[in-house]
């Protein structure tokens, strides 16, 4: 039977790119790589991934040798895109749709679901559901509303204008210690350190840390060391930016 | 203790929508996450120590999101990842990142204990749990395969 093996190679490597940037475990993108690699019956099968890039070849007696080398530079959450090309692979593999169709598929399906006012109202929900989580009072509470409003706002800035990501951790922490104990000074009741922590909150990378630890224990050093240093690196900018944040503050003060 | 709680489901469910998880599995997200920090909470209001309390939130949502995910075939991350949020050491990493910058040594090394601490017995617990769970679902499919 002949097939179009490029074809299937490069399908693998855009559903192995989709669930890595999507923040995916790496094992999984291995896995459903392979899954796919394997429908060709071919007798060699190779796929690495790692968190900055994913290789596979494909060989056979009666073919040239494929490889592909794809690397990945964005690491983001979506779990959108892990449930839709999870689908469409499952789909190819069990025949139920053709390569033809699934690639197609999963290079044109949708990648963001909400549109940015969604998105900043999420923001504010999640810093007042954790200032509620972390035993806050009432006036904690609407403090830390207040302030998720001011960083959705500099979220949605920072989307636009595509600023660097380390440095709108910096500006980002700024604005949220700033607001914080600009708030602080009008009403003195209101913890601080409450409103800071939760405000931060959809910011710190305490998943990517965790996925990190889980990738060492299953043996993938690479990975979860990678993992973990981004998640150090993203704190740090936070950290920073708090810290001038507060710097600024007693300055002003 | 309740509006803790619900402060966790709120919290998730707003960050379900961050995350871009489709609108039907939104609401299951969102009682991953607050089962998770309800029995963080009540671990820690029983007198367990923190560890403990970590182990044993990230233990029971790996249970259910494992169930959810049979139930709604789906990839167990979906519900997962959104259950661990209320108890990851995010804070922990932002506190570590902090007194490295401010210079502090010794608060520095113990912040950075703790994060790992935590993000370990996390990622145990999630392990643990996942184990079981795939050694009794095989033995459950071998059982009705027997029966048949």
């Amino acid at each position: 039977m002949e097939k179009n093996y490029k074809l299937l190679v490069k399908m693998a490597i855009l559903a192995g790119e989709l669930l890595l940037s999507s923040g995916a475990e790496t094992c999984r993108v291995d896995d459903t790589m392979r899954r796919i690699l394997n429908t060709s019956g071919l007798e060699t099968i190779e796929t690495l991934a790692v968190l900055t890039g994913i290789m596979v070849t494909l060989d056979d007696e009666s073919i040239e040798t494929i490889t592909y080398v794809k690397s990945v530079s964005e690491i983001g959450l979506n779990i959108n895109n892990i449930i839709v090309v999870n689908d469409i692979s499952r789909k190819f593999c069990n025949q139920e749709i053709t390569l033809e169709d699934a690639y197609t598929k999963l290079k044109t399906f949708k990648r963001k679901r909400y549109n940015t006012w969604l998105y900043s109202i999420s923001i504010i929900g999640v810093v007042i559901g954790f200032s509620m989580f972390f035993g806050g009072k009432f006036l904690d509470i609407v403090a830390t509303g207040f302030t998720g409003v001011i960083l959705a706002v500099f979220l949605a800035f920072g989307k636009r204008f595509r600023i660097n990501s380390f440095i709108h951790n910096i500006i980002n922490g700024a604005g949220i210690a700033l607001t914080a104990m600009g708030l602080h000074l009008f009403v003195q009741n209101i913890n601080t350190e409450i409103v800071i922590i939760s405000s931060i909150m959809p910011l710190v990378p305490g998943v990517a840390l965790t996925n990190g630890v889980r990738d060492v224990l299953e043996g993938d050093y690479i990975s979860g060391s990678s993992r973990m240093l981004t998640a150090f690196l993203v704190a740090a900018g936070i950290a920073i930016g708090i810290g001038t944040g507060l710097m600024i503050f007693n300055w002003i003060r | 203790m309740l509006l803790q709680i619900l402060g966790a489901g709120v919290a998730i469910f707003f960050f379900a929508f961050l995350l871009e998880t489709p609108k039907k599995y939104i609401w299951f997200t969102a009682i991953t996450g607050a089962l998770g920090g309800a029995a963080y909470l009540l671990s820690l209001a029983v007198g367990m120590t923190d560890v403990f309390a970590y182990f044993f939130s990230a233990f029971l949502v790996t249970v259910c999101s494992n169930i959810f995910a049979k139930i709604l075939k789906t990839p167990v991350t979906v519900f997962l990842i959104a259950g661990i949020i209320p108890t990851v050491p995010g804070a922990g990493v932002y506190n570590l990142a902090y007194s490295v910058i401010i210079g502090d040594a010794d608060l520095s090394l113990f912040y950075l204990l703790e994060t790992l601490k935590f993000a370990g017995t996390i990622s145990l617990g999630i392990f643990v749990a996942e184990t079981i769970f795939r050694v009794i679902m095989r033995e459950l499919i071998y059982r009705k395969s027997r029966l048949l």
